[in-house]
């Protein structure tokens, strides 16, 4: 009798929590490195990117920089933000930082480390009227909590937000949802299929915690070719960075400056008794190989001069009006003081 | 000392900085498309199937002279179907799902949306039900339906519905091919006088000289600037034009080669890295932006979440990252113009 009783109580509370929803709900683990299994883990999985994406947004910001357009991330409340070295290219360049609501405030760029992509900027203006998030009212910025870039797992998920083609009015940051690959330890990158295009760099890409574990830098020809810097290559230089560094030059100078509005390396200007001078590189080569490396874009091109070396002889082929020239290069056995 | 010359020859890359839309000189590499589908998104087709096979009758297969050319989605029982229309030209049939082929003619078209309505002879079809109200919301999985019983693709809801402003708001063929002369304040009453060349001008390269004025392209009369950008809108990069010019009151002609601005402008040839984009991508009243990966020819078809609703026609692959949708309560009252007969077809 008295069994039955409890056994019938036992019942009923169970459909209670089952009606209310409470032993239904399928939750999704931030940290999961495999597809959901079952339509209600998809919508599990779904509910947390929208949390994350909403906590994140208003600390994703679009930077212009000259006649550019980047992304950042803001990562303390008095403002700073972290973006690729290649969007804001040296300290003291004045930007503007475009909010994710639109709103543009002032900002300077800080130090960059161009061997990794990485680089900072400081927000010079105060947060407009109107914005919501805690402390605002203190003149605080919304913060993006930082990561650990080393603890990410094959497959894990990720979220990517930046202002792909620059900020454009009346569009938040795009939301792209993608997966960890790898750690490429090569070039110190990590590789997600999070696409990625133009106006994207410097942008931040998140693990389902909401935590920063990776600023946008470079794509190649494959859509599942999207590289980021680890979040965990900023915090060696981290204070470097802060007090306007310039760190990661490659060990050997070219002495040509190459037209930043093209893809090829173009070079518009050799630089007297220079490396590029001495081995008659001229106005107009486009350089096709260097050291035995294919080369086609400016990006490949700075790869490999980080890993020249002083007094070192290369081999480098151009394109001179249609033709191909072959050319010998050798980097002087300490660095040249001629820029 | 060290060169590592697998990784860096291999994994040629490019940094993302959208530098403003200047002309460049070179196109440096045939860029290679991508056929991989998004390895992490792939297993959550299946987990789509229900909410797919709730809208997949509704959908059939575009082809226009032969060609697949977009999907379409059933409005009506009697064989209205939407789809994309800039690029239906010529001789238009339906393939539904179970094999079945009709012939159809094009009803009405509206330009900003770039939707039309075709007719095809077939009945007792399931139409489509679009939402009322906008629901998509940010971070939302969205699926691409085609005539499969697997979606076409999956994503998420990359930005709310907007409208579209600058650069953007202007209805274009993207994809036309390109002189590479550039718009100046000067007019002449006779013609489109050259005084700038783009980087890498097909235009000079055919030996077009400042100061020539053209009067002729592809043996239509040009007048000024935009009547030559509507001439060429009939032509892709690549294909080859006769451009007659007035120099120095001497009439001469010369065949140009037409290039994309994928070619000459970095950020253009970024978006293509990852397949081909839809030629009319710009221009629309209001986008539902996802990151699902589409062919152009997969635009037309319905955009569904996970619940089978429909939020939106899928319009235009927009860019390397993104795909754009015409949301449901928008598609609404253009759908009721276009069987109201509104709308006359495409002039061809």
């Amino acid at each position: 009798m008295l069994l039955s009783r409890r056994f019938r109580l036992a019942l009923v509370s169970f459909a209670l929590a089952g009606s209310l929803g409470f032993a239904a709900e399928v939750r999704w683990d931030p940290l999961r490195s495999s597809s959901p299994d079952t339509v209600e883990e998809l919508r599990a999985l779904e509910k947390k990117v929208k949390a994350v994406t909403e906590k994140v947004m208003p600390c994703t910001v679009g930077l212009l920089v000259g006649q550019g357009a980047g992304s950042g991330v803001i990562v303390n409340d008095s403002g700073l933000v972290l973006t690729a070295a290649h969007v804001i290219g040296k300290p003291g360049e004045t930007c503007v930082v475009v909010l994710s609501d639109g709103r543009r405030v002032d900002g300077v760029s800080l130090g960059v480390n161009g061997k990794l992509d990485s680089g900072m900027v400081q927000i010079t203006g105060k947060p407009p009227e109107g914005l919501k998030w805690p402390g605002v009212a203190a003149g605080k910025w919304p913060v993006a909590e930082l990561g650990t870039s080393a603890d990410l797992k094959k497959n894990q998920w990720l979220i990517s937000l930046g202002h792909h083609g620059g900020p454009r009015q009346g569009r938040t940051p795009p939301l792209r949802l993608g997966r960890f690959d790898y750690f490429n330890k090569a070039d110190q990158s990590l590789r997600t299929d999070c696409t990625l295009v133009g106006g994207d760099s410097g942008g931040p890409l998140f693990d389902l915690n909401g935590k920063l574990v990776g600023i946008h830098s470079k794509i190649g020809i494959f859509l599942e070719y999207n590289m980021h810097v680890p979040i965990d290559a900023f915090r060696p230089d981290w204070d470097q960075l802060a007090e306007g560094a310039v760190l990661g030059k490659p060990p050997v100078e070219l002495g040509a400056t190459l037209d930043s509005k093209k893809i090829a390396p173009t070079i518009i200007e050799v630089i007297g008794d220079s490396p590029a001078a001495r081995a008659t590189l001229a106005e107009g080569d486009v350089i096709v190989k260097f050291a035995g490396n294919k080369v086609l874009t400016r990006t490949d091109l700075k790869a490999i001069l980080m890993e020249c070396q002083p007094g070192q002889t290369v081999t480098v082929v151009v394109l001179r009006e249609d033709e191909t020239v072959t050319l010998k290069l050798t980097f002087p056995r300490s660095r040249a003081k001629s820029e | 000392m060290f060169l590592r010359p697998t990784t860096l020859s291999v994994l040629s890359t490019i940094f993302l900085f959208a530098s403003a839309p200047v002309a460049s000189a070179q196109a440096v590499s045939t860029p290679t498309t991508s056929s991989v589908q998004d390895r992490g998104k792939k297993r959550i087709l299946a987990l789509f199937g229900d909410a797919v096979s709730a809208v997949n009758d509704s959908v059939v297969r575009v082809l226009a002279d032969g060609k697949e050319v977009a999907l379409g989605t059933v409005v009506t029982e009697d064989g209205n179907v939407l789809t994309k229309g800039s690029d239906l030209k010529g001789e238009l049939l339906c393939v539904l799902r179970d094999g079945t082929k009709h012939k159809a003619f094009h009803v009405g078209y509206h330009k900003p949306s770039d939707l039309a309505l075709i007719k095809m002879d077939a009945e007792h079809l399931k139409p489509i039900q679009f939402l009322g109200e906008d629901p998509a919301a940010l971070g939302n999985w969205v699926a691409a339906v085609g005539t499969n019983s697997d979606a076409i693709a999956v994503g998420v809801v990359s930005v709310k519905t907007r409208k579209l402003f600058g650069d953007q708001a202007f209805e274009e063929n993207s994809n036309r091919g390109i002189l590479g002369i550039q718009q100046t304040r000067v007019d002449t009453s006779e013609g489109v006088l050259v005084d700038k060349f783009g980087d890498g001008s097909p235009a000079r390269k055919a030996g077009l000289r400042k100061g020539d004025v053209i009067v002729e392209v592809a043996g239509k009369p040009v007048t000024t600037f935009d009547s030559l950008k509507a001439v060429l809108e009939n032509y892709a990069a690549g294909d080859t034009v006769s451009v007659r010019v007035n120099r120095e009151n001497k009439e001469m002609s010369f065949k140009v080669t037409l290039a994309s601005l994928a070619d000459i402008d970095q950020s253009s040839m970024q978006n293509v890295l990852g397949g081909p984009l839809s030629g009319r991508r710009t221009g629309f009243p209001s986008v539902l932006q996802h990151d699902t990966v589409l062919k152009p020819t997969d635009c037309g078809g319905p955009l569904i979440d996970l619940d089978g609703k429909v939020l939106g026609i899928n319009i235009a692959r927009a860019g390397r990252v993104e795909t754009w949708a015409i949301p449901g309560n928008v598609v609404r009252p253009i759908l009721k113009d276009l069987l109201d007969g509104k709308y006359e077809p495409r002039r061809k």
